[in-house]
């Protein structure tokens, strides 16, 4: 056919209906929000004595000085219109290409005949000419069918662009953006600065000397002159102060005495272990945190809002608030290394210019073509079993996880948590988010459901799992939170964790580090005696959990899912410490559950084969075999499959299974289902020996018992 | 000190502090719903350009609603400081 067709011409633009619908909506509830500011600015001014009125909005105003509020709803309007007319070009043009393209076919398997003369008689024949004719018809009617929703798909763009312009140069790079100042006039303003609502004149001359580049101490140092109540009011207002302080990981202590206390607490800055306090000092920053004054707690957290917000001992309350700052900046960098990625070539142009290349330097090489495609589509390949950073692009799969990472970061600034936090400093409609550094893979942690649940879960998952995926998990155990109020939920993500499994999966170092991350993160929650705290390690995870567990992690319970081991040498739970941190006796019950055929079952043996492998590979024994540990059974799914094979590693954390069943049963002391095993004779099909109950299909299930009584 | 209303201060603190909130609502899963748009154009010039905007949107909301959820603290802020003042008179 040689008209081209690309494919979302056949579509009927429902979706893109459906967006140009909410920017519609979208144009028309700014224009709300404006009048309503407007009404409640107005308000604000004549509490204050001011004599002007505000009640609507203002449509005299033209041209650069036009409110932001309105420069967005407009963009919003553009947007939606031009949708709009894409998706009408769409529900009119696109059946008709589908339609027109079956015709063609039909006619090219069906063509028109004709009868001629042969030497044998007469004999029918493929019209050409009468096909020729008929399909030029066709093909003119598709022509202008393309031409019309290719000229609408340039239009939209074109307005899609000039929006996205306008939407970004509302505030330039460098400045604070200015919503309130463009909405009043310039008296009411006046009257705001000088009752300190907005930046006093003071403040916009410091904000004046904000510019990018400067040092975290630079700008500190200029934030002084600004009173601790009105900091945090001062740095919403300019975002790209908080660009600078958010960079700033672990701050000098330099001459800010209250951080040097801090430092001093935890036995000097010296004393960071694997990134993290040690935990036997965490009790000795949380009993300093909370000698702070209010005034000192915030000033810290403003002002080094990447160190305290991922400080263990420091007040959930407070992590919370600073990590909210971080989110925020992390979703403007996150936005622009998007666009960065998207303005650039994608999978297949990478591609092919790297098989170009490959050519011309192999092309004495007859089968080059076919081997570096090979290699190329290894290279590209999503599992990331085997290889994990192979310095050649994949620019589809690192937008798509830059886009997964965005919505991370809206849902956690947007969506509403499980629980209300009223009667804290943290809005009672922010999410509690406990770790967060986008550097990287990304660390992270969130707390769902009431801060004081008499239950508190803490699932740590496993290899592969970065900043871009982790919002799945996050998603999957807040769910345990939504459905039980008397349970919480962490999900922690705290540490770096391998990126493939044959690659570094197997060394020792990520449990090492994981290990003492999440023992220091424990501490610093500071679980009451009141509430039973349970770990959830998952495959790498659950290995972090054995060797927190050596190192004396104090919670009430641990379960190794699919683990990749049980901790340092730990053939025997008697080998795990019996005091914990700061001499607290330790009575943890330890649960495990692998499905038959898992692969884990490898890393499981590394224990076994210590004489065999190198000193910085494995992660101790496998925790379904290792005496002290309460095995339970995987099971099935609800539709009585049986969980077991490869793909059960990741099937075991999913809910709706026996599997999930019992993670929710152990974090919340409930039911679970035990594993059990039965003394098989030599009959057909079995080999003689003990066996899990579950190989025989027709078993009918194991009863679930109290937690209490899973035990052998 | 000045003379301010306490009470309208206060109650125009709370209305601004709603109008931020519905911003954020307006962002956070609200009409925002171009990237959804994206697979049925996929190919198109208008893709690639969606996710771009649809982010653009989202984070000038959230710039939009912190700075007049700053204003609202900040009229709190000064209600407070006039009350403590004032013993409540003014």
């Amino acid at each position: 056919m040689s008209v081209e067709v690309k494919a979302w011409m056949r579509r009927a633009g429902g979706s893109v209906a459906d967006a140009a619908t909410g920017m519609e909506v979208l144009a028309s509830s700014l224009g709300e929000v404006e009048d309503g500011m407007l009404a409640h600015l107005g308000d604000a001014g004549s509490a204050m004595g001011w004599e002007g009125a505000l009640t609507a909005r203002a449509d005299t105003v033209t041209g650069a000085n036009r409110p932001l509020l309105r420069r967005l709803a407009e963009a919003a309007q553009s947007t939606g219109t031009a949708l709009s007319t894409l998706a009408s070009a769409l529900a009119e043009h696109g059946p008709a290409v589908t339609r027109l393209e079956g015709q063609i076919q039909a006619l090219e398997a069906d063509p028109p005949r004709t009868m001629m003369n042969d030497t044998v008689g007469q004999v029918e024949v493929v019209d050409w000419p009468e096909l020729t004719r008929q399909r030029a018809v066709l093909e003119a009617e598709l022509a202008d069918h393309v031409s019309a929703l290719a000229d609408a798909d340039r239009a939209c763009r074109a307005v899609l662009v000039a929006a996205e312009a306008d939407v970004m140069g509302l505030t330039l790079p460098g400045t604070s953006p200015d919503w309130t100042r463009s909405l009043v006039p310039p008296d009411l303003w006046g009257l705001f600065e000088r009752r300190g609502v907005a930046d006093t004149g003071h403040e916009r001359r410091i904000a004046r000397q904000i510019r990018p580049g400067m040092s975290p101490a630079e700008l500190r140092e200029l934030l002084r002159a600004i009173p601790v109540e009105r900091l945090a009011a001062f740095l919403a207002r300019h975002p790209d102060a908080t660009t600078i302080l958010a960079g700033d990981h672990q701050p000098l202590a330099g001459d800010d005495p209250v951080l040097g206390g801090l430092y001093a607490a935890m036995g000097g800055q010296q004393c960071f272990r694997y990134g993290v306090p040690p935990a036997e000092s965490v009790g000795a920053i949380a009993d300093y945190w909370a000698g702070l004054s209010e005034q000192d707690r915030t000033r810290l957290r403003l002002l080094y809002p990447a160190f305290v917000g991922n400080l263990d001992g420091v007040a959930i309350e407070d992590r919370a608030l600073a990590n909210r700052m971080l989110i925020r900046d992390a979703l403007l960098a996150e936005r622009l290394w998007e666009a960065a990625i998207n303005a650039g070539p994608n999978s297949a142009e990478v591609r092919a210019a790297t098989m170009e290349t490959l050519r011309d330097r192999w092309w004495w090489n007859p089968i080059s073509d076919w081997s570096a495609g090979r290699t190329i589509d290894l290279l590209q390949s999503d599992t990331g079993l085997i290889v994990s950073d192979v310095g050649m692009g994949h620019p589809d799969r690192e937008l798509a996880r830059s886009r997964s990472r965005i919505a991370l970061y809206e849902s956690l600034l947007f969506d509403p948590p499980v629980a209300p936090h009223g009667g804290t400093p943290l809005g009672a409609d922010h999410r509690v988010v406990l770790v967060f550094d986008p550097r990287g893979d990304g660390m992270f942690a969130e707390w769902h459901g009431g801060l004081d649940a008499p239950q508190v879960g803490i699932f740590v998952p496993g290899t592969m799992t970065d900043m871009a995926n982790i919002g799945r998990y996050n998603d999957t155990f807040r769910s345990i939170a939504e459905v039980h109020a008397d349970t919480a939920m962490i999900t922690w993500m705290g540490t770096d964790l391998p990126d493939a499994v044959a690659a570094d999966a197997r060394l020792t170092q990520y449990s090492v580090e994981g290990g003492h991350r999440l023992t220091s993160f424990v501490e610093g929650m500071a679980f009451g005696p009141d509430q039973t705290s349970t770990i959830v390690g998952h495959s790498a995870g659950g290995a972090i959990a054995g060797f927190a567990d050596f190192y004396g992690v104090n919670v009430d319970r641990i379960f190794h899912v699919a683990s990749a081991g049980t901790g340092p040498g730990v053939d025997h739970a008697d080998k795990y410490p019996p005091t914990g941190i700061g001499g607290t006796l330790r009575e943890v019950e330890r649960y495990s559950m692998t499905a038959p055929g898992d692969s884990i079952e490898v890393a499981q043996d590394a224990g076994r084969l210590s004489w065999a492998i190198p000193d910085d590979w494995g992660h101790g024994y496998d925790p379904d075999t290792t005496p002290g540990f309460i095995r339970l059974e995987t099971g099935r799914f609800a539709d009585g499959t049986r969980l077991e094979g490869f793909e059960s590693h990741s099937h075991v954390v999913q809910p709706g299974t026996d599997a999930w069943n019992n993670i929710v049963g152990v974090i919340r002391g409930g039911q679970v289902t035990p594993y059990r095993e039965e003394f098989r004779n030599s009959i057909w099909g079995w080999r003689r020996g003990w066996r899990n109950v579950y190989d025989d299909p027709d078993y009918p299930g194991t009863d679930p018992v109290p937690l209490t009584e899973a035990g052998p | 000190m000045p003379q301010v209303d306490l009470h309208r201060t206060r109650a125009a603190a709370q209305a601004v502090r709603s109008r931020s909130q519905d911003l954020l609502g307006l962002g956070g899963g609200g009409q925002v719903r171009l990237a959804a748009a994206a697979p049925e154009l996929t190919d198109s010039g208008t893709q690639d350009v969606l996710h771009d905007l649809h982010s653009a949107l989202v984070v000038r909301l959230f710039d939009a609603a912190t700075e007049f959820g700053a204003v609202a603290d900040g009229l709190d802020t000064l209600a407070d400081h006039v009350e403590a003042a004032t013993g409540g008179s003014s």
